[in-house]
C-alpha cells in the first residue's frame, strides 16, 4: 500500500510537494511548496518564505508524487516555472477526458449537507485525477478536492476515499 | 505494510529532520500525530520511534541537538532537554 494517487487521500500528506489550483479566497491560489502541518479543515504550506494556512475546503490542491521517497527530496515545489507548460498540458488533458470540472460542480452540490468527515465517493474514480506525464522522470501529479480531506489527519487513513456507507 | 505504518514511517523521518532543523514543536505535531495513528490503527510504534521520542513533551529526540546519551551500570540513560529520563537496559 504504497504512496499512490488512489490512495493519496488516506496516506500522510505532511512532507507532500503540493500547488494549491483554486482556493476560495483568490489570495492562496498558486501557493507551492511542502505541506508541513495538516490540521482537520486546513494545510499548513511552506512555500519557502513563509507558512501559509489554506482551507482544505474549496480549495483544489495539485499533489506532485515522486517515485523515490518524497521527504528526501529537499527543496519546495520541483522547480514550478519549469513545470507550468507540462501542468498546463496535462490539465488539458484531463479536462479532455475525464471533466473535473463538472466532477468538482457535483461535488460541491454534495458538500453543504455532508459532515466532516464522512465523504461520498462518486462512483468513477471520485475526484481524484492523476496525470501521469510522459516526459518527466517519475513524477505524478495528483489533483485532489480539498474537500475530499476533510477529516483529522489520524482518522483519514480509516474513513477518507473508499467508504461503502452513504 | 498498511498505509498506518507508511504513515508513521513518514513521520518518523519528518520528526528527525524536523529536529535536525530546530523545529522542535513542528516535530511534536509528528509525533503526536504518529502516536495517534498508531493506537487508533493498533499497530504500535516501531521501537526506534519509541526510543527517540520524549514521552513528557513529545518531542523527537536527537543526540547532539536535544538529547543527552549516557551509559551507565547495565542501563542507557537518554536525558530530553525538558529534564525527562529514560532508561533502557543493554546487555553488556
Ligand atoms: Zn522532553
Amino acid at each position: 500500500m504504497a504512496l499512490t494517487p488512489e490512495t493519496l487521500t488516506r496516506h500522510e500528506l505532511n512532507g507532500l510537494s503540493v500547488r494549491v489550483v483554486d482556493a476560495g479566497n483568490p489570495d492562496l491560489v498558486g501557493i507551492a511548496g511542502r505541506v508541513v502541518i495538516e490540521t482537520m479543515q486546513t494545510l499548513h504550506i511552506d512555500d519557502g518564505d513563509r507558512v501559509r494556512q489554506v482551507p482544505k475546503r474549496g480549495a483544489t490542491l495539485e499533489f506532485a508524487l515522486t517515485a523515490g521517497e518524497p521527504e528526501f527530496t529537499d527543496g519546495g515545489y520541483p522547480s514550478p516555472s519549469m513545470n507550468r507548460s507540462r501542468t498546463d498540458e496535462a490539465a488539458g488533458r484531463r479536462k479532455a477526458s475525464g471533466s473535473t470540472f463538472k466532477r468538482e460542480s457535483e461535488t460541491a452540490g454534495v458538500l453543504p449537507g455532508q459532515s466532516g468527515s464522512t465523504r461520498k465517493g462518486s462512483p468513477d474514480g471520485d475526484g481524484r485525477t492523476p496525470s501521469r506525464t510522459g516526459d518527466c522522470e517519475d513524477v505524478v501529479y495528483v489533483t485532489v478536492d480539498g474537500a475530499q480531506l476533510l477529516s483529522r489527519p489520524a482518522h483519514r487513513t480509516e474513513n477518507a476515499g473508499d467508504s461503502k456507507w452513504r | 505494510m498498511s498505509i498506518a505504518e507508511e504513515r508513521i514511517d513518514r513521520l518518523h523521518t519528518l520528526a528527525k529532520q524536523a529536529v535536525a532543523a530546530r523545529e522542535f514543536d513542528r516535530s511534536r505535531e509528528y509525533v503526536r500525530l504518529a502516536r495517534r495513528i498508531a493506537e487508533r490503527n493498533r499497530c504500535g510504534l516501531p521501537r526506534e520511534f519509541k526510543r527517540f521520542s520524549c514521552p513528557r513533551c513529545d518531542v523527537y529526540l536527537r543526540p547532539g541537538v536535544n538529547a543527552r546519551v549516557r551509559t551507565q551500570d547495565g542501563h542507557v540513560v537518554v536525558t530530553c532537554d525538558c529534564g525527562e529520563l529514560k532508561r533502557y537496559p543493554y546487555q553488556s
